[in-house]
């Protein structure tokens, strides 16, 4: 998905910002005792991590991708996108069309091939 | 001479949901009894979080490295991936490499992800969710019913309750 996309973003930006979240910038750079580059560097990252983390929630939710691909989309191993999930509060949904009668037909498969 | 021992236990491969699942729910010992058990490299790395952020070890990564230790857990690969699958699921995901074996040897997928289960029943795999799994040990007097009942009501942390209700409805 992300590959399909032609990048116009350069690696410096120049960007205006509003007059309080200059203040609150500053006020992080004396509280964090961080860079003005290392501060707002963290913050981008947190936001992109972030933005990818609720889009493959919301993919999950719908039911529209499997766990890897959500994992992938959020750019998380599998195991820490599952304890993401549990974190907030998210469960696997199927098909119901998929899982109702299963367990009839696996019965059989089972009783088969003792 | 060497001896070898067939087991006549059906054969399933786990992926990594099930298997979250199943241990969480501390079930996982009837697995031993009554399957032939066997893992794909890429669910196990899954399973044990083999990323740089690891800082933790939950009790189904510790179970599974315990049983691995005494050779009750196969790990075993596919010898090819099918381009249906390719197509259809995660590039190098453990779900593949996880369906790929169980077309090739007819095992049983043993999945809690919706993706290989849509799969599977598309393509007539036989699969295993947790929900099927409760109800084989209920079938197989393992499980009383109340304890199945406590067991789906605590998988709704991680399983919607749509389809904990179909499992409740093999009650009634």
């Amino acid at each position: 998905m992300m590959n399909d996309i032609k990048y116009k973003l350069k690696k410096s930006k120049t960007l205006r910002l509003s007059d309080s979240t200059v203040k609150n910038i500053n006020y992080m750079v004396y509280d964090t005792k961080l860079s003005e580059s290392e501060l707002l560097r963290s913050i981008i990252e947190k936001a992109v991590s972030d933005y990818r983390l609720k889009k493959a929630i919301n993919a999950i939710k719908k039911g529209s991708v499997s766990i890897s691909n959500a994992a992938n989309v959020a750019g998380l191993s599998y195991r820490d996108f599952f304890d993401k999930m549990i974190e907030n509060g998210i469960r696997i949904n199927y098909d119901e069309k998929d899982i109702d009668g299963n367990f009839d037909k696996l019965l059989t498969f089972i009783n088969k091939n003792k | 001479m060497v001896k070898t021992v067939i087991s006549n236990k059906p054969k399933i491969v786990i992926d990594a949901s099930f298997w979250i699942n199943v241990v969480y729910l501390d079930i996982e010992s009837y697995l031993l009894k009554y399957f032939d058990i066997y893992f794909v490299q890429k669910v196990e790395s899954e399973i044990l979080n083999e990323s740089e952020h690891k800082i933790y070890n939950t009790r189904d990564m510790d179970v599974y490295s315990k049983l691995k230790d005494i050779r009750l857990i196969k790990i075993r690969e596919p010898k090819n991936i099918p381009k249906k699958l390719l197509d259809n699921l995660q590039y190098d995901s453990g779900e593949l490499y996880c369906i790929a074996l169980g077309i090739e040897d007819n095992m049983i997928v043993a999945t809690d992800d919706k993706g290989p289960i849509s799969f599977c029943k598309i393509n007539n795999i036989p699969f295993m969710t947790s929900i099927d799994y409760i109800l084989y040990l209920y079938n197989t007097k393992e499980l009383t019913k109340k304890r199945c009942l406590i067991l789906f009501n605590m998988l709704n942390k991680n399983i919607s309750k749509k389809f904990i209700e179909i499992g409740k409805k093999y009650f009634k």
